[in-house]
């Protein structure tokens, strides 16, 4: 008898059991999740961007954690680009959702966002959802952010054929001095007259970057000057992209000089793709090959120390360019000569003194003066509380 | 000649520069800026190739020509045959013999080398930091200066901090000032050079005038 009745006091406790997670589930839902949600085209992109604002409208009590998750084109997990856990914190939540990464077609120009809210748990399950939203977006053609970079680019454009006119009319520009080359002759001067090789390395970097393909226009008036005095010209390269350009600027330099006999397609190389590995080889070829002038002109990074000191340790003269702001002040420690900062993109122009590469250097200047004053008459007016110029001209 | 070696690549320039301008400031283009992006790795593929033609045949020659150096051409072509084979074969057999060869070869061989070459930086920015900080004119000892207040500014405690704050004050005032100068400068200069290349106005990387 009595084990008859501790096994109804079990059974009877394990039905309580029952009864009471089922309330517990039916107070779940015993309320109505409540919240305003909007979904907006971001705009000024190419329509793959939307906003999502969601704010609760139930007690943080009520409801502690809600899903929000957003769709491109329609409800289904395939089509899922984003989803968030938000906790209940009574206030407004924006999201700047991408819907590129679900994208199905190749290049739609308008697009479908669909965004759904649910009650979450607190294992972050999606338990049932009340709110959906959705808006089509479209692809921009013109990128208003861009629109200071493209007056400046018209304006840019403006003062270059200016000056191109007036440079084709037999207008004179100043440019002024740049001692790093103006030392080019006593460089390479110095080489052949020690009996040296000159070195030229053309940065690490590839030809999308600007300050390479700069490198190599500067090759073109170094190839020539050495050419006049048959000193051997070697060219390192870590891309066999700008490999093959500089191949080519060698050759042509050395038969624009009636030298063609003297270009080796052996003296450009390719050494490595690896920054250190390169660094290693290079310093090595200085350390046994002694040069007496260094050209490091490019793009560089942490290796442009180990090129400048070892140049340094062989007694090569350096000269040095690069647009890489960190790396400006090792080559300043440690070569003779820097081209600091633009000096690096005006040294074709310098050296060939071409009219109209002349002319777009004078447009450059213009600019910057242009850029001078927006900049004081910005400054002015921030002091002042009006951000009109920093606001809506410089950071676009 | 004149065409393939002048005129193609120069048109090719010009329509891939103003394409890519496009690009940037319209954003409908931005799935046609991902294909030509997706261009890049085939143009990688086949740069390797001529890199690694280059290699061979600068080694050769040098091999030849300079026997007191033969010993580097040496193992360059060993390093660079016994990777390219581990490399490959590992691929296809993972977790076999050849995987764990170039696993092992990269993490204790490949990577200490870099490191080491790395870790020589630290020496030459000493060596060039004492040349930089020769008293010589005011400009270096300006330089000196500043350059002690922030090596002190560094490692200061008690009542050294006062160089705490003018180390942070330099870095970030004047250092940003003169940085943000040059990068004007530099970003103006980038601009000119793309636009002279993309109008025709600059050669020179194409080999002559």
């Amino acid at each position: 008898m009595k084990r008859f009745v501790y096994i109804l006091v079990i059974i009877s406790l394990l039905f309580s059991a029952g009864f009471a997670e089922e309330a517990e589930n039916n107070n779940e839902l015993d309320f109505t999740p409540k919240g305003k949600l909007e979904i907006k085209d971001k705009g000024n992109d190419d329509g793959t961007g939307v906003n999502v604002f969601f704010r609760p409208q139930n007690k943080p009590e009520e409801v502690k954690y809600y899903l929000l998750r957003v769709y491109y084109k329609s409800v289904s997990e395939d089509n899922l680009a984003a989803q968030y856990r938000i906790e209940n914190k009574d206030r407004r939540y924006k999201f700047n959702v991408s819907l590129q990464k679900r994208r199905k077609h190749p290049y739609p120009n308008s697009r479908k966002g669909v965004a759904r809210v649910y009650v979450s748990n607190e294992k972050g399950e999606a338990v049932k959802a009340f709110l959906t939203e959705s808006t089509n977006t479209s692809a921009s053609w013109f990128n208003i952010n861009k629109l200071s970079a493209f007056m400046g680019v018209l304006l840019f454009l403006l003062f270059v054929y200016i000056f191109i006119k007036q440079a084709r009319r037999g207008v004179e520009f100043f440019i002024r001095k740049i001692p790093g080359l103006e030392e080019l002759d006593n460089a390479v001067g110095r080489a052949t007259e020690l009996g040296k090789p000159i070195y030229y390395i053309p940065g690490i970097g590839t030809t999308s970057r600007i300050a390479t393909l700069a490198s190599l226009n500067i090759l073109a008036p170094v190839t020539r000057k050495v050419a006049k005095f048959a000193t051997p010209l070697k060219v390192p390269n870590r891309d066999p992209v700008v490999m093959s350009i500089a191949q080519d600027v060698v050759k042509e330099g050395y038969m624009a000089e009636g030298r063609p006999d003297l270009f080796n397609s052996n003296d450009v190389f390719f050494l490595t793709r690896q920054q250190f590995a390169f660094a290693g080889a290079v310093s090595g070829l200085f350390k046994r090959e002694k040069p007496g002038a260094v050209f490091l002109l490019g793009k560089f990074y942490a290796e442009s120390l180990i090129f400048a000191e070892t140049a340094n340790d062989v007694g090569a003269i350096q000269i040095a360019g690069t647009d890489s702001v960190s790396q400006i002040p090792f080559f300043i420690a440690a070569c003779d000569y820097t081209l600091i900062g633009e000096e690096l993109f005006a040294a074709s122009g310098y050296l060939s003194g071409d009219p109209l590469i002349v002319g777009t250097m004078k447009a450059q200047d213009y600019l910057k003066a242009i850029l001078i004053v927006l900049l004081f008459i910005g400054i002015i007016l921030n002091i002042f509380d009006i951000d009109i110029i920093t606001k809506y001209i410089l950071q676009r | 000649m004149n065409f393939w070696k002048r005129r193609l690549p120069l048109a090719l320039t010009v329509i891939y520069g103003l394409a890519g301008f496009a690009m940037q400031i319209i954003p409908a283009l931005n799935g046609y800026r991902d294909i030509q992006n997706s261009w890049m790795p085939i143009l990688f593929g086949f740069s390797i190739a001529i890199g690694v033609a280059s290699l061979t045949k600068y080694h050769f020659t040098k091999m030849r020509r300079q026997p007191e150096e033969r010993v580097y051409s040496i193992i360059t072509f060993i390093s660079l045959v016994v990777m390219a084979v581990a490399g490959l074969i590992g691929m296809s057999q993972d977790g076999g013999v050849f995987t764990k060869l170039f696993d092992n070869l990269f993490s204790y061989v490949y990577v200490p080398l870099q490191a080491t070459i790395f870790s020589l930086l630290a020496f030459y920015i000493t060596s060039a930091a004492y040349r930089a900080f020769k008293v010589s004119e005011w400009i270096s000892t300006l330089l000196l200066v500043s350059g002690f207040i922030v090596m002190l500014g560094r490692v200061a405690f008690g009542p050294l901090m006062v160089f705490g704050k003018l180390s942070e004050w330099i870095m970030a005032v004047p250092t940003v000032a003169a940085m943000r100068g040059l990068l004007i400068g530099i970003g103006l200069g980038i601009m000119a050079t793309a636009i002279k290349i993309i109008l025709g106005i600059e050669r020179s990387y194409l080999g002559g005038e």
